[in-house]
């Protein structure tokens, strides 16, 4: 059985219990079994590339490990053991993970966004203890390499941003970053992680929730995720509350939420057109506004969702520029995100 | 033949029943694809843009002899204001004012004012050099804007623009001329609906073949050191190598057909190709840094200039990227989303290279999927960027040692294609 410390991954992702989620994948709907079947084929698929060496990005397999464990898919030993070496392929020697074991040689740094995937699959996998221990000096590295992606200046000072990417600031590497540490840190490798953790959370209220520039869907889902899991004595004042829920509004339409609002574009250009309504923005809005307590997620409402994103492929959105499709119409990671939609709504009465 | 529109029989056109594709006109409709006016809505007229004067002396040229003088030709300069705001052109703008002001001219000389009257005659001179005939009744008000494009002071954004006055109504029509051969030549059609017939495939068949070795080693370029030439060594019974130096040489075909195709590939890179226009003068006399490439999101001149490529030697698509214009850095960040991650870009301003491996997979294939031709070069693929500030687009690299032989031949495919024929193949 794969195993994730559920209040963890309830965390990442507003989950329902146990109970619920019990029920959702026994109710027999249409999508859920589609999905649970996505993913089982999407792991045998996986299996076969890793066995042949093939570049596997790890953001992938932590998509489909959980994507099995919330089924409740058992798998072998075997499978564990190819997983976990893979895994131990794309580490850096230096610190932190490789987003896949093949790349060019510029492309080879390691990534906290693929250092959260990688540890989150080794959890997933309950080899935590097998590898910290083979792993202790990389771990301490990678400490310390994740604590000096931390900005100690300006607007960035709390924020964790890639050295070689000044500009690509996103409150989902904070997340990722502090994830990682946290978990370090639970398993002795790290001592005290507050001072860290407190200029996190003052960037999240000050810079980012006091910008409402750089908002967007799912920027602020992962801000509010950091906030509800490491800054809980810094709740959220009802007033930024309500203006979140203000923000998250503007980007409703109506067959969903777009990403950003299309004010944004319009400083740059004339042709903004109609803003992209997707599953992601859409799911992480009404997600974040049941973190805010500001409204329910039911099952009629994961239903509409689906409906509205079902393509030939999966679910997902079909990004376009001007006539063009841009990008694929369905992602694993989309598929993900429907699944747990499905998971994550309570019941009808 | 004359062909009236149903909706306005009073305007008429006058074209000969049969046009002789010679090779003159069939590099003229790869230019046009590429640089005419394209935009059928909004009455616009049959049009050309560009910022070199050749290049418009020609296009004037192939106008005249295709339309004759039914339609006559009006001039639009646009030029950028940032041009204007340094010392060397405040001091130019100047000297002008007391140009103008001494003769006692009713001319406009405040700051705008100067500037179109600067831009207007500069484009006088430049038509002058050429022996491009423009009198100045033929130029409509130039413009100068602060938003024409160009990115920083002294930087220029000129485009000269002639437009064909009285042609709104048959734009469609020439359009379809134009696609009708662009589309059949770049697709090795022989015929196209009984419309366009050749002599056989636009691919295969030649006017002539050309010696390459003789060809290439007449072709010199300037240097800091001087005038270079190529040096040139044998491989085998059809190709030989060029190069800049003796370590790094490209393979090259001996013996060049020159077909349609050719032609219009010439024609199309003249217009959408990446090397400065200017260039393709002066690089005989001037040392300037020349390159072969091509940035476009059009399919059909991606697959040109490949196989123009192909055609003219080996492996000599060196690389490919995708670049996405800053302005759809939102559409971009919401398909890194769409796969769990986030953009990572490069850069102290984000214009380097795009870092999320997963990101840039994806760009990759947004290309192969777009443009199939590329899925030979799937390998080749280097890297995405998010810079500039058009649609997502493909870059395609040549190598640098082609540079000379491959400029030379567009160029005298398009404005010297009688002189290139003294290099026949014997």
């Amino acid at each position: 059985m794969l195993s994730a410390d559920s209040s963890l991954v309830e965390k990442i992702y507003p989950l329902q219990s146990e109970e619920i989620r019990e029920k959702v994948l026994a109710s027999k709907l249409k999508d859920i079994e589609l999905l649970q079947k996505f993913f089982r084929e999407a792991f045998t698929e996986m299996i076969a590339k890793i066995k042949k060496n093939t570049a596997v990005y790890l953001s992938e397999i932590h998509c489909i490990l959980l994507g099995l464990h919330l089924q409740k898919v058992e798998i072998t030993a075997e499978e564990k053991k190819l997983l976990f070496e893979y895994l131990v392929k794309a580490i850096d020697p230096n610190g932190g993970f490789f987003p896949t074991i093949i790349s060019k040689d510029w492309q080879r740094r390691p990534r906290i966004y693929s250092t959260f995937y990688a540890l989150a699959v080794i959890k997933l996998l309950e080899m935590d203890n097998d590898f910290l221990r083979l792993q202790k000096e990389w771990s301490k590295r990678t400490v310390s390499w994740l604590l000096s992606a931390q900005g100690t200046s300006g607007e960035n000072e709390g924020a964790f941003l890639e050295e070689d990417c000044p500009l690509s600031i996103a409150p989902e590497n904070t997340f990722w970053a502090l994830w990682c540490l946290s978990y370090f840190q639970k398993n002795g490798l790290v001592e005290n992680i507050d001072n860290v953790v407190s200029k996190a959370c003052d960037w999240v209220r000050n810079h980012f929730m006091g910008n409402s520039e750089f908002w967007s869907s799912t920027r602020l889902f992962s801000a509010l995720n950091i906030l509800r899991t490491w800054c809980r004595h810094e709740t959220l004042n009802e007033d930024r509350a309500r203006e979140i829920v203000r923000f998250i509004d503007s980007l409703k339409s109506f067959e969903g939420y777009s990403e950003f609002p299309t004010s944004i574009k319009k400083g740059y250009r004339e042709d903004v057109g109609h803003a992209h309504v997707s599953l992601h923005s859409t799911l992480y809005a009404r997600f974040s506004l049941k973190i805010l307590n500001f409204s329910e997620f039911k099952l009629k409402d994961a239903i509409t969702i689906l409906d509205n994103f079902r393509r030939k492929e999966g679910f997902g959105t079909q990004l376009k520029i001007k006539e063009y499709e841009y990008g694929p119409s369905s992602t694993l990671f989309e598929n993900f995100l429907a699944f747990v939609a499905c998971l994550s709504v309570l019941p009808e009465d | 033949m004359e062909i009236r529109p149903v909706d306005d029989v009073t305007k008429v056109l006058k074209l000969p029943k049969v046009i002789q594709l010679t090779p003159r006109r069939i590099a003229f409709l790869g230019l046009y694809d590429g640089d005419g006016n394209k935009v059928r809505d909004g009455g616009r007229e049959i049009g050309f843009s560009q910022r070199e004067i050749n290049i418009h002396k020609f296009a004037h040229d192939m106008f005249l002899e295709i339309f004759g003088s039914q339609f006559p030709v009006k001039w639009s300069i646009l030029e950028d204001t940032r041009r204007f705001e340094t010392n060397e052109m405040k001091q130019e703008l100047n000297k002008l004012r007391s140009e103008i002001a001494g003769f006692g001219s009713t001319r406009r000389t405040d700051d705008v004012g100067l500037q179109k009257e600067y831009i207007k005659r500069e484009f006088l001179t430049a038509a002058q050099r050429v022996g491009l005939r423009v009198d100045e009744s033929q130029l409509r008000t130039p413009v100068v804007s602060p938003k024409k494009g160009a990115r920083a002071a002294g930087k220029s954004s000129l485009e000269y623009i002639q437009n064909l006055t009285g042609s709104e109504k048959f734009l469609p029509l020439w359009l379809k001329i134009v696609r009708t051969c662009t589309d059949g030549i770049i697709l090795n059609q022989q015929s196209v609906d009984d419309v366009l017939v050749f002599h056989g495939k636009p691919h295969e068949t030649d006017l002539f073949v050309l010696d390459v070795e003789r060809y290439v080693r007449d072709i010199r370029w300037a240097t800091g050191r001087g005038r270079a030439s190529y040096l040139v060594s044998a491989l085998d019974a059809d190709f030989f190598q060029i190069g800049k130096s003796k370590k790094v040489k490209v393979v090259v075909r001996r013996k060049l057909k020159m077909t349609p195709f050719i032609l219009l590939s010439a024609g199309i890179y003249l217009a959408e190709g990446d090397t400065k226009k200017d260039d393709f003068f002066v690089f005989e006399n001037e040392s300037v840094s020349l390159n072969v490439a091509l940035t476009s999101s059009e399919t059909d001149y991606i697959r040109a200039f490949i196989e123009l490529l192909e055609t003219v030697g080996n492996n000599l698509v060196q690389s490919w990227k995708v670049k996405v214009g800053t302005k759809y850095q939102w559409e971009t960040e919401e398909l890194a989303q769409k796969l769990g991650v986030i953009t990572l870009r490069g850069g102290e301003k984000g214009q380097g290279y795009v870092r999320t491996l997963e990101l840039d997979k994806e760009l990759k294939n947004w290309g192969l999927s777009n443009h199939p031709i590329l899925k030979e070069y799937s390998e080749l693929y280097h890297h995405s960027e998010i810079t500039g500030v058009g649609i997502p687009r493909v870059h395609i690299l040549g190598p640098t040692q082609l540079a000379p032989y491959f400029i030379s031949l567009v160029r005298d495919c398009v404005f010297d294609f009688p002189g290139l024929s003294q290099y026949m193949s014997k």
